[in-house]
């Protein structure tokens, strides 16, 4: 099984969160079927990191009006639905969006959010340096029902078999 | 997905020409799209509001017209 984790931003403030993230997950244990990729506004290029992968997880800024550094798990429709994330020139929402409205493969997906302050400076705002131990455990909780989903859909196809 | 960067493409291209043209939005694209350049014309026409969702192009209204060309052309803006 190959599960991805990508840690999407920009350099600017706490946009730059869910790099931060992954490159925390990167220096902890994860399972070795867990690759972490680090990605700057990947626009479309986000495609192609899930194309070949059995399931990912994506690290993303969000603005969903709560309290700087909230963390929230969302899944692939709940951001087609209209959850914003940040002002990536093509966000992680349109770029699923797109996959869906072209018939592009995707495989199945959990989105952590991190409620952000400011996309203004370099760093992270204090809120969100004490939010990235919450983001990673989120993580590695995803990654544990992800793995539950595909045996599940695993079994159910040998059912049908 | 071919079609979807097409279309940021397009939009870049358009944002271009309103700037020059002293405008600020875009209200209709007029493209030609032809029979031998490998372009779906309905992909485009499922990828283009998305992709033009927050720019200058937001809510515009993507006009295609085929011809029996190789080429993909941006033929006229409406902008305001």
């Amino acid at each position: 099984m190959r599960l991805r984790v990508i840690g999407v931003g920009s350099p600017q403030g706490d946009d730059a969160v869910g790099l931060a993230v992954g490159r925390r997950l990167l220096t902890q244990h994860l399972p070795e079927d867990v690759e972490v990729l680090l990605r700057e506004r990947p626009g479309l290029d986000l495609l192609d990191d899930l194309r070949d992968a059995d399931a990912a997880v994506l690290i993303d800024a969000l603005h969903a009006g709560a309290e700087p550094g909230r963390v929230h798990s969302l899944a692939a429709r709940e951001l087609a639905r209209g959850a914003r994330l940040s002002s990536h020139e093509l966000g992680v929402g349109a770029a699923l969006a797109l996959a869906d409205a072209l018939g592009a493969r995707r495989p199945p997906l959990r989105i952590i959010g991190i409620e952000i302050a400011s996309t203004q400076g370099s760093g992270l705002s204090t809120q969100l340096e004490a939010s990235l131990e919450t983001a990673c455990a989120r993580v590695r909780r995803a990654i544990a029902e992800l793995r539950v989903e595909l045996s599940d859909a695993d079994s159910g196809a040998e059912n049908r078999g | 997905m071919h079609e979807a960067r097409l279309c940021l493409s397009l939009i870049a291209l358009a944002e271009r020409r309103l700037a020059a043209a002293g405008a600020h939005r875009i209200l209709a694209l007029h493209i030609e799209v032809g029979e031998l350049c490998g372009v779906a014309p309905e992909a485009l026409a499922a990828a283009f509001p998305i992709c033009a969702s927050g720019t200058c192009a937001g809510g515009a209204e993507l006009r295609i017209e085929r011809n029996a060309g190789r080429t993909l052309v941006l033929r006229e803006m409406e902008v305001v």
